[in-house]
């Protein structure tokens, strides 16, 4: 399959598993089955979806190789790429378990600060290497 | 997934892995690290592209590796590493049998 396609399944798949959440804890809460609060079930599945699928997404980042005709310094890149996919797996993983186990009230503040955390050393890490490239120096670490 | 635990439950193959995990080798470079036979690195190298684990891209005469593995399976190779997965004597065998004969006709 090609893998534009499979990543379009992949959000369609997310997005289906979020919606459909929403539905299951509506249904059982007017069921009467379930008793918890449903715009807090709700949020934290979303969170839960959202963070899971985002580390789905990172984890296949070194993956994503571009021919190295294009790469100038290949171990430069390489180990960038890793860097990135592991920080924003971490992040998106921490997010995930911050809407699931944090405090409802937290969970928000919490679950941003892991991901933005994460997007924020990743882009610390990328303007180190365009600086240390510019420098002329190829090592990352 | 089936592939990529075969893949990593070689001692060489994970060896090769941990020398890409540094940087990008040819194939020259990859084979002299190992007392090994030319035609089985090369059936090694088959298992390893059949997992999507490394790429290989020619460039001019060289042939060169690169790792291609993703986050899970980096920590699945660190794993394998640390607590050792191998496969039963008698499957081991048998693989090595497999990978030698498949080298041998590479």
């Amino acid at each position: 399959m090609n893998s534009a396609i499979k990543s379009i399944l992949g959000g369609v798949v997310a997005a289906a598993l979020m919606i459909g959440s929403a539905f299951v804890v509506r249904y059982l809460k007017a069921r009467g089955i379930f008793a918890g609060d449903v715009h807090e079930s709700v949020s934290r599945s979303t969170g839960v979806i959202t963070g899971i699928y985002t580390a789905f997404l990172a984890n296949s980042v070194p993956k994503t190789l571009i021919p190295l005709a294009q790469v100038r310094e290949p171990v430069f890149a390489q180990s960038l790429r890793r860097f990135i996919a592991v920080t924003l797996v971490a992040g998106s993983l921490l997010f995930a378990a911050a809407w699931l186990f944090a405090p409802i009230a937290l969970a928000l503040p919490l679950s941003l600060a892991c991901l933005g955390g994460a997007f924020a050393l990743v882009v610390i890490a990328i303007l180190a290497c365009g600086i240390s490239q510019a420098k002329g120096r190829n090592s990352f670490r | 997934m089936n592939l990529v635990f075969k893949a990593l439950s070689d001692p060489t193959r994970r060896k090769v892995l941990e020398l890409l995990r540094k940087r990008p080798m040819t194939a020259g470079e990859l084979a002299d690290e190992f007392p090994v036979a030319r035609p089985t690195m090369s059936a090694h190298f088959a298992v390893l592209r059949e997992a999507n684990l490394v790429e290989q891209e020619k460039v001019g005469r060289e042939i060169i590796y690169r790792l291609k593995m993703s986050v899970l399976e980096e920590a699945l190779l660190s794993f394998a590493q640390a607590f050792g997965m191998e496969l039963s004597p008698r499957r081991a065998k048998r693989t090595s049998a497999k990978t030698k004969a498949k080298g041998a006709t590479a």
